[in-house]
């Protein structure tokens, strides 16, 4: 009975065994299963190469049928060049006793891919063996193709893209523009202030330097706060040259680099921004230029249209007293004063300041002794640009600046061209008065005289042109109503030499006939009386082939020393 | 007394007669296959091992011949299922052999592993008096390559073994335990 119940609780034991070893078995089947149907090449081979394990992937780049690879032998499955270099891996593993890890093309297929592989010795319980090796081969062909257009788009990208560490410290790779645009090749494990922020530090605002600190403090931070920060760092610097050129503007953006939703070191990306800055600052004084044109502009049109002439014509008074350079600086200081005070005026704010500001440097003490030095000179250009900015206003709104005011002229001195309007008009009404149709020719050749010199020759003239227009000394022509009016031509001239001011008057025959001497000498001794105050005289000559001609000469140096006495 | 079984047994349990019996094989040592079935036959005096080494393409081509379908329908769990039910039959036909020379001995389940798990499955008793026997069955789907490992625990009482081939009855099945 008792042998009974042994045999019974025997048997139960052995069935239990039985039991358990078909668990393990399952679970290693499971495992071997996960092996044999593992995405990357696993091979256990021996020495010699000579494969003793395989799985579905290794059967499938090596190309054999899996129950084929056993026994096969590695040289066999790739060329001698590339078994020599697996071979001498595999040495080397034998060698330390520890895992080894190379790449190599499979160049025994046509598509050749770049194949990944680690070796580790594991040493086998059959003597015979003794050590083998398990080898992990991955397929790494798109790995590296990817890898390599990355690095191509990272070395052409024109863009710094640095990583930082938690100690801000740049982790390799940074892309190759990275290196133009912050000017040195040793970047791997510098600070970012060593190599961006520092070398414009003397450059930047208070505030900026506090922001490139805010990046010291978001490392370590939960990763949530980032996008609040990342607007407290500095977005745009200017990194000088280090050799004293022009030096860079760049942009500055920051993305997080998180791990477990902390913030373990930031991305950068650097932009140069140096063109865009210097179009902006050129179009930022372009506007400015244009604000400045409308402004004098505006300033010019608010005045009363008689105002803004009397205005610019005694600015253009003033302003050549100081272009023409005049060595007296109280002359120069009084055209300054009278231009402040005309600008204030009328409220042109640019030339009002800019006068203002010359007046301080003309009355302050200067060394200089000519008023024009290189301490005044910026001054006096700016404030002629403006007064010609203001004339080419002025004359876009209707403005004809006076002829006298072309030219520089002494106080007191008018152009004689400026008579001729007055003689035009005394002409023609004497002309319409008389009957006849007359034209005046003029060449003043750029004379000059003083006012009052000026206003005697005029009214000699008028009295001149209106005499010989007269009845008495030109009878009307005797027409048909069919038969037009012959016109006829005076010739003005008018030359100072010597300070004599020389005026001729000349007709073309039709209205002062040659020989007719009586007719005209009242009319000359009217223009003698008329010129004798201004200590000038007055001839009558007869102008070949056909004409007369009268010759004024009027002494202005006798004049001045007249009016001196 | 194991390679007549195994091919005794395996014509029988295939429905394959042309089989051949061949001393060791032409594989290289010591993974004969992929695949591996081992079985254990012990008592106190004797410890037997066999192995039976195949590739997944023979055992898939021998399992849709028995079950008459096509090798792309066969579950690999029917190739193992089949291949140690092999080993059983085998090993059981031995042990009525065995117990005939009132040798009485326990058959353990099979069990299935990997071939290369031949580099780690030596269990030897260093004081046993140890040999192993090599031997293939040729088919047309392929080899099946078995190795039997003897260790005598007691040298004389397995030396007095003597051992004749028997007629196998016709209705011999598998051993149950």
């Amino acid at each position: 009975m008792n042998n009974k119940v042994d045999g019974l609780a025997h048997n139960q034991f052995i069935q239990a065994s039985y039991h358990i070893l078909s668990v393990l078995e399952k679970a290693k089947a499971n495992v071997e299963t996960m092996l044999d149907e593992l995405p990357s090449v696993f091979l256990v081979v021996d020495v010699e190469g000579r494969i003793i394990r395989g799985n579905a992937k290794a059967s499938e780049i090596f190309e054999v049928d899996l129950d084929e690879l056993l026994g096969l032998r590695l040289d066999r499955l790739f060329t001698s060049a590339t078994w020599t270099m697996f071979h001498n891996h595999l040495s080397n593993c034998s060698g330390d006793g520890v895992a080894v890890a190379f790449e190599l093309p499979m160049d025994r297929l046509s598509s050749s891919p770049i194949m990944s592989w680690n070796v580790r010795p594991i040493q086998a319980q059959n003597d015979s063996l003794g050590i083998c090796f398990s080898v992990f081969g991955a397929d790494v062909t798109a790995v590296r193709e990817y890898e390599r257009q990355l690095a191509h788009i990272f070395t052409s990208i024109p863009l710094g893209i640095i990583r930082l560490d938690e100690n801000l410290s740049i982790v390799p790779p940074a892309s190759r523009f990275t290196e133009y645009l912050l000017g040195t090749t040793d970047l791997n494990g510098k600070n970012i202030f060593d190599v961006l922020f520092n070398p414009a530090w003397e450059m930047m605002s208070l505030q900026q330097r506090e922001q490139a600190n805010n990046l010291r403090q978001i490392v370590g931070c939960p990763s949530i706060d980032f996008d609040l920060a990342k607007h407290l760092f500095v977005k745009l610097i200017h990194i000088p040259h280090p050799s004293g050129g022009e030096g860079k503007w760049l942009g500055i953006s920051y993305e997080p680099i998180v791990h477990a939703h902390k913030i373990t070191g930031i991305l950068l990306v650097l932009e140069d921004r140096t063109h865009l800055e210097k179009v902006r600052a050129e179009n930022e004084v372009k506007r400015q230029e244009e604000d400045g044109i409308v402004r004098r502009f505006l300033e010019l049109r608010r005045l009363n249209s008689k105002l803004r002439d009397l205005v610019l014509r005694d600015l253009a008074f003033c302003f050549s007293t100081i272009q023409q350079r005049s060595n007296d600086r109280k002359l120069v200081l009084h055209a300054v004063h009278s231009i402040k005070s005309m600008a204030s005026d009328a409220d042109i704010q640019t030339l009002k300041n800019l006068s203002l500001r010359m007046e301080g440097l003309l009355g302050g003490p200067s060394p200089a002794r000519e008023w024009l030095n290189d301490f005044t000179r910026p001054c006096v250009e700016a404030l002629e640009e403006e007064w010609a900015e203001l004339q080419y206003i002025a004359k876009a709104l209707g403005h004809e600046p006076a002829l006298t005011l072309s030219r520089s002229l002494p106080p007191g001195t008018v152009e004689l061209s400026q008579l001729e309007p007055r003689l035009q008009v005394a002409l023609l009404m004497a002309a319409q008065r008389n009957g006849k149709s007359v034209q005046l020719r003029t060449d003043w050749s750029g004379s000059s005289a003083d006012e009052e010199t000026a206003t005697g020759l005029v009214d000699t003239l008028m009295l001149l042109l209106d005499g010989i227009l007269a009845d008495e000394f030109d009878p009307p022509t005797v027409q048909s109503e069919s038969q037009m009016v012959p016109e006829r031509t005076l010739f003005l001239t008018a030359r100072v030499v010597h300070d004599i001011i020389m005026v001729t008057l000349e007709d073309d025959g039709g209205l002062l006939e040659s020989g007719q001497s009586a007719g005209p000498s009242t009319l000359l001794a009217a223009a003698r009386v008329a010129v004798k105050p201004y200590n000038g005289s007055v001839s009558l000559e007869p102008r070949a082939p056909r004409g007369s001609s009268f010759k004024i000469e009027i002494n202005q140096a006798s004049n001045l020393t007249r009016k001196d006495k | 007394m194991l390679h007549e079984a195994s091919l005794r047994e395996f014509q029988h349990y295939s429905k394959i007669s042309d089989a051949q019996l061949i001393d060791g094989t032409t594989l290289t040592a010591p993974v004969f296959g992929h695949w591996m079935t081992v079985i254990l036959m012990a008592n106190a005096e004797l410890r037997v091992t066999v192995k039976a080494f195949y590739g997944g393409t023979c055992g898939r081509k021998l399992m849709a011949f028995k079950s008459k379908k096509p090798a792309h329908t066969v579950n690999p769990r029917w190739i193992s299922d089949y291949m140690k039910e092999l080993l059983n039959l085998t090993c059981g036909a031995v042990k009525r052999e065995l117990i005939a020379l009132d040798c009485n001995v326990g058959l353990s389940l099979p069990l299935e592993m990997r071939g290369f798990d031949e580099l780690f499955a030596e269990d030897r008793d260093s004081s046993a008096s140890y040999s192993s026997y090599l031997w293939t069955i040729k088919t047309e789907h392929g080899p099946l390559v078995f190795r039997a490992e003897i260790e005598a625990l007691d040298t004389e009482y397995v030396a007095n073994l003597c051992w004749a081939p028997q007629p196998e009855s016709a209705d011999a099945d598998m051993e149950f335990l």
